[in-house]
């Protein structure tokens, strides 16, 4: 167990460092910062003037080491378009992210979980066949068209739910739903197809012969078999949520992360963007580190090979 | 008293899209306490879903149980209802499965799945006792250091470990039937030695009715007090160990014995019984074995062969049982 455990933190540890490696080139790739920032009849030396203050004239080794230097202590530079620390834009939007992400994750693992058990031990049947059906319209309608309907049925004809923004319990209802959908659509269907496969074990087979009660050996002795693959998914589907919707955020008026991951782009601010990118990405890496831990609690042969 | 198992024309059919399978057509035997019956035959004949049938696993969907009558210890099982049964199974009627391997579930430990036989049937919930129950079966088939064993998981213990642990888990509910299908063929051969004697102590320790299905006659020679022999979801033939071994009666049976390889017996290639068994979707008309058999004759064809006794206990199906006893 210990093993596993450093293995994968080393493991965590050089991903990190490669995506600041990779932020701070993808960044500079994008085109040259000043040419945004500055009216077009400027003088060369204004802009020798700009590149200096931003801190853009050094090498960019020595750039990249400043850029190190400020992950460590918390400093990821001023916005260039806010002309506020970029870390301060960043961490105003990301909560409202990881709210609406929580949310939808939730809603694809109660909804995607629940469903597709419920289509393996009915395998064949009509419920079955329908909640198969559904899965596939989950997957094949963008989701942006699901947040409309919702909108114009719940919000517009029955009057339940608020139409957008943030504001309360309520308001999290549809963007979760409409965000969550193509995930629990997928996740339905890796349930329902993990389960039929232990289902069809001896050990399975076994527990039945011992006289275990079926709601056991579907919780119990199947369930918890099926679950690794199920969660390989389910941590791959949480970067969308984490990452944000450009399109959900837009058709709910979310005050997320993914408008701003854009804009930053298209203005090239490069504090912004590592700022973004950087802070996502390691979160999602030390989400896969827990759920690569929690594989180790379900499987004893991870936990002690 | 009635018998421990008394199993009446049992049919058991599949329904499958190219037709209906009789899986089990006609199957009639019976069992007391402290006895061993073999059940013998290929693959496909029947063996398998016969016992299957008579605690109700059939596999979901396609296998149903038609006609006939499973009385144990005098009561229908067929008649029960689902809860009824499923406190019979594990406690009253165990199981060893063929496969140790796979048999058991690979994320618990060995001593979470021992206890659930007595916490379901038993109503068992105290930890203490629980581990000392699940140690004693484990010191009963033979598991060295059990106090640690409980602890392991299925992937730490070699697979004939495995299978006594299959054993001890079957036992546990003191059943009055235990039925292994086919124990050892998964097992290495000294492997599948000392589990067929550990199955025949737990058998006379527990005075228990044991049906043992294998495909193998020297197995069922060594083990069992009577062999039915099954062929194309039927008994072709059924009696005694050594009548059946002295004087078996079916050509079938005469050609599993001549299959056995016997050192000392010059031969320049093993016996195989020609052909394969048949598709029991499409039985042919008179006697399924009829277009494999050494000894067949022209009413065999066509004329389906009812079972002839001889003596009390000794039956046969095949319309030459009385000629076949003779030669």
């Amino acid at each position: 167990m210990t093993g596993y455990i450093v293995s994968r933190l080393i493991q965590t540890l050089v991903t990190i460092v490669g995506i600041s490696v990779v932020v701070f080139f993808l960044a500079r790739l994008s085109g040259d910062a000043t040419a945004l920032l500055i009216p077009p009849e400027a003088t060369a030396e204004d802009r020798e003037a700009l590149k200096e203050s931003l801190g853009l004239d050094d090498p960019l080794p020595v750039q990249y080491g400043i850029f190190v230097k400020g992950i460590i202590t918390g400093d990821f530079g001023d916005s260039f378009r806010f002309g506020e620390p970029a870390l301060d834009v960043f961490l105003d939007r990301f909560p409202n992210t990881l709210k609406l992400a929580a949310a939808s994750a939730v809603v694809a693992l109660l909804g995607g979980v629940s469903v597709g058990v419920l289509g393996a031990i009915r395998a064949g049947g009509f419920v079955d066949r329908l909640t198969t059906v559904i899965a596939l319209l989950g997957q094949a309608i963008p989701s942006f068209l699901i947040g409309i309907m919702l909108i114009l049925f719940f919000a517009v004809e029955l009057r339940w739910l608020p139409t957008s923004g943030m504001a309360g319990p309520k308001t999290f209802i549809m963007p979760a739903i409409a965000s969550a959908w193509y995930s629990m659509a997928a996740l339905t269907r890796m349930t329902r197809s993990s389960m039929l496969d232990v289902m069809e074990t001896d050990y399975i087979r076994l527990a039945r012969l011992k006289g275990v009660p079926e709601r056991a050996v579907i919780w119990k002795h199947a369930f918890r078999n099926a679950l690794v693959p199920i969660l390989s998914l389910f941590s791959l589907q949480i970067i969308f949520f984490v990452s944000g919707s450009v399109v959900i955020e837009q058709i709910f008026a979310w005050p997320g992360i993914g408008q701003l991951t854009i804009q930053a782009i298209f203005s090239r601010d490069y504090p912004l963007v590592q700022t973004i990118v950087f802070v996502t990405s390691t979160f999602l890496v030390l989400l896969n580190l827990g759920v690569d831990l929690l594989y180790a609690v379900i499987d004893p042969r991870i936990r002690l090979a | 008293m009635p018998p421990l198992l008394e199993v009446k024309n049992l049919q058991t059919h599949f329904i499958t899209r190219s037709g209906v399978a009789r899986a089990v057509d006609g199957v009639t035997f019976s069992l007391e306490r402290g006895q061993t019956l073999g059940l013998v035959g290929e693959s496909g004949s029947g063996k398998s879903v016969t016992c299957s049938s008579i605690v109700r696993l059939l596999p979901k969907g396609s296998g149903r149980i038609v006609g006939g009558e499973v009385l144990f210890e005098g009561r229908n099982l067929l008649d029960i209802s689902e809860n009824e049964m499923r406190r019979i199974r594990g406690s009253q009627i165990s199981f060893v499965t063929q496969d140790p391997m796979t048999s058991l579930n690979p994320v618990y430990s060995i001593g979470n799945q021992m206890e659930e036989p007595l916490r379901y049937h038993q109503g068992m919930r105290n930890h203490g006792q629980l581990h000392a129950k699940v140690v004693e079966a484990l010191t009963q088939v033979g598991i060295p250091s059990p106090e640690r064993r409980v602890k392991d998981y299925p992937h730490q213990l070699s697979g004939g470990q495995r299978q006594r642990v299959v054993t001890a888990m079957a036992i546990e509910c003191q059943p009055s039937l235990l039925i292994a299908d086919e124990p050892t063929t998964a097992l290495d051969v000294t492997v599948q030695i000392q589990i067929l004697r550990l199955l025949k102590d737990v058998q006379k320790e527990l005075n228990l009715g044991m049906i043992l299905v294998t495909h193998d006659l020297s197995v069922i020679a060594r083990t069992c007090d009577k062999v039915a022999v099954m062929y194309a979801g039927r008994i072709v033939e059924e009696g005694p160990i050594d009548e059946i071994f002295a004087r078996p009666r079916h050509p079938y049976t005469r050609s599993l014995m001549r299959a056995i390889p016997q050192i000392g017996r010059k031969e320049d290639r093993l016996y195989s019984i020609p052909g394969q068994p048949p598709d029991v979707r499409r039985l042919p008309q008179g006697c399924p074995f009829a277009p494999r058999c050494p000894d067949v004759i022209d009413r065999c064809t066509h004329e389906a062969p009812t079972e002839q006794f001889f003596g009390s206990n000794h039956r046969a199906r095949c319309l030459r049982a009385e000629e076949m006893g003779a030669s």
